[in-house]
Parts: C-alpha cells; sequence; structure tokens
C-alpha cells in the first residue's frame, strides 16, 4: 500500500482509490493533478488536501458549510467539467459536491477562508478542482469567525 | 482610476506593447482582445486573486501551520480577536 509523508502531519497509507484527480491543478499549481483528502481527529473539522506528487504543498481546508449553511454557487459554460459536474447551481451543504474552502493560517488569530473559489470534490468520480467564481460576492479572504466551526458538521 | 469610454473596434495602449481592444459587447457583457509580448502575463482578475492566496496559504501551511491551527482550535487560546478559538469544543 502507498504511503504519503505528509510534512508535520505523518504517514498516511491510501489505497490508489483514495486519490483524487484534479484535472487541472489548482491555480498556481497547475502541474499538481493528484490530491489526498486527510483528516485527523484532533484538526477536527479542517482538513488537509495534499499532493501527492509534492507533499509540501498541502492546503488546509474547510467544509464551506461550516462558515456559511446558506452558501451557493453556480456553474456555467462547462466551468465544472474537470470535476465531472454539469452546469447548475449547486449547495454547499449537500455533501456531494463536498465544497471546501482553502484556509490561510498567517497566525491562530487571523485565519480566512476563500469563499470566491471554492474546491469541488466529485465523490463519485473522485475528481475535483477549484472553481474561480466569476462575479461573485464572496471574498478570497473571508475572517473565519466564531460562526465558522459552531457545527462540527453540516 | 483613469476611464476612457470606447466603441467596439477601439481600443487603448498600455506603453508602447500592450494593447487591448474592444471585440464585442453583448448585454452587460465585453469581450477583450490583448496584445502584447509573451513575457507579459495577462489573467483574469479572479483567477490572478486565486492564484496568490493558493501560494499564501501554501507558504503559510508549510511553516508552522499546524501549532497555529493547534492553538486556533483550543477553547482556551490566547488573545483572539478573531473569535476563532473557543468555537470548536
Amino acid at each position: 500500500m502507498p504511503t504519503l509523508a505528509c510534512p508535520d502531519l505523518g504517514q498516511f497509507d491510501f489505497r490508489e482509490e483514495d486519490i483524487l484527480s484534479f484535472p487541472e491543478g489548482v491555480p498556481a499549481f497547475e502541474a499538481l493533478r493528484r490530491f489526498l483528502l486527510l483528516r485527523k481527529e484532533e484538526y477536527a473539522p479542517f482538513v488537509f488536501l495534499a499532493s501527492v506528487d509534492l507533499p509540501v504543498v498541502r492546503f488546509i481546508c474547510i467544509p464551506v458549510c461550516l462558515v456559511d449553511p446558506d452558501y451557493r454557487f453556480e456553474l456555467a459554460a462547462g466551468e465544472g467539467a474537470a470535476a465531472g459536474l454539469a452546469d447548475g447551481v449547486y449547495s454547499a451543504s449537500t455533501g456531494d459536491p463536498l465544497v471546501l474552502a482553502i484556509v490561510t493560517l498567517p497566525n491562530s488569530a487571523s485565519a480566512t477562508a476563500n469563499l470566491a473559489s471554492p474546491v469541488v470534490l466529485n465523490v463519485g468520480l473522485h475528481a475535483g478542482a477549484q472553481m474561480v467564481l466569476p462575479g461573485t460576492a464572496h471574498s478570497h479572504v473571508t475572517p473565519l469567525r466564531a460562526r465558522a466551526a459552531v457545527e462540527s458538521t453540516c | 482610476m483613469l476611464v476612457f469610454r470606447r466603441k467596439v473596434g477601439e481600443a487603448v495602449m498600455l506603453e508602447d506593447q500592450i494593447e487591448v481592444q474592444v471585440l464585442e459587447i453583448t448585454g452587460s457583457r465585453v469581450k477583450l482582445g490583448f496584445s502584447a509580448p509573451p513575457e507579459v502575463l495577462i489573467v483574469r482578475k479572479e483567477l490572478y486573486l486565486t492564484q496568490e492566496e493558493n501560494r499564501r496559504a501554501v507558504a503559510c501551511s508549510a511553516s508552522g501551520s499546524l501549532t497555529r491551527l493547534a492553538n486556533a482550535l483550543r477553547p482556551t487560546a490566547s488573545p483572539d480577536p478573531q473569535g476563532l478559538a473557543g468555537t470548536l469544543e
């Protein structure tokens, strides 16, 4: 069984079918096409999206529904094709696709989440993509406030 | 901010080598064409912001982030103006 050694997080055994395919990579890391979604009890509800091929590229993520239970976004003109998602309106609270926000954590008192470009994971297809939503009212640097994580599930 | 009014087919120049032309206007959408040397990076602003934020997220993630995450998750963490601590009990 292959193992991913993730800096600070430790070793993770994984199966080939656990690998999430990102056909377009993610912006600024377009060459990285294979990611694993890693969870550790002590960091819940945060999860980690780690590159299989370059494990130092590891995003801290939070389910968007914990930040904004009413979060919705629209995919048009085939924007969701990389993740195998048809055009339409999606809610962050359905669980499939799993909608994550990448968290930036310069210090423990000022975490932000990127709600303008959610990462969507098509659970059934093991495929994902970061959606760069045009004209969204959401911010790339949404403060992660108290409301952000009151619930540990959505 | 500098503002020009332009019609379809008209253009503006940015310095000597970068031309931005209005190609088409459909309702509220404008199609722009850019002519520039290959070394000039041209991307939609929302993509640019996402790239920058992803680089920042990875940089933060690489340098002691898990300690900060643990601190943020600890209910008794020190001063916490954003209100992140104590919400995950």
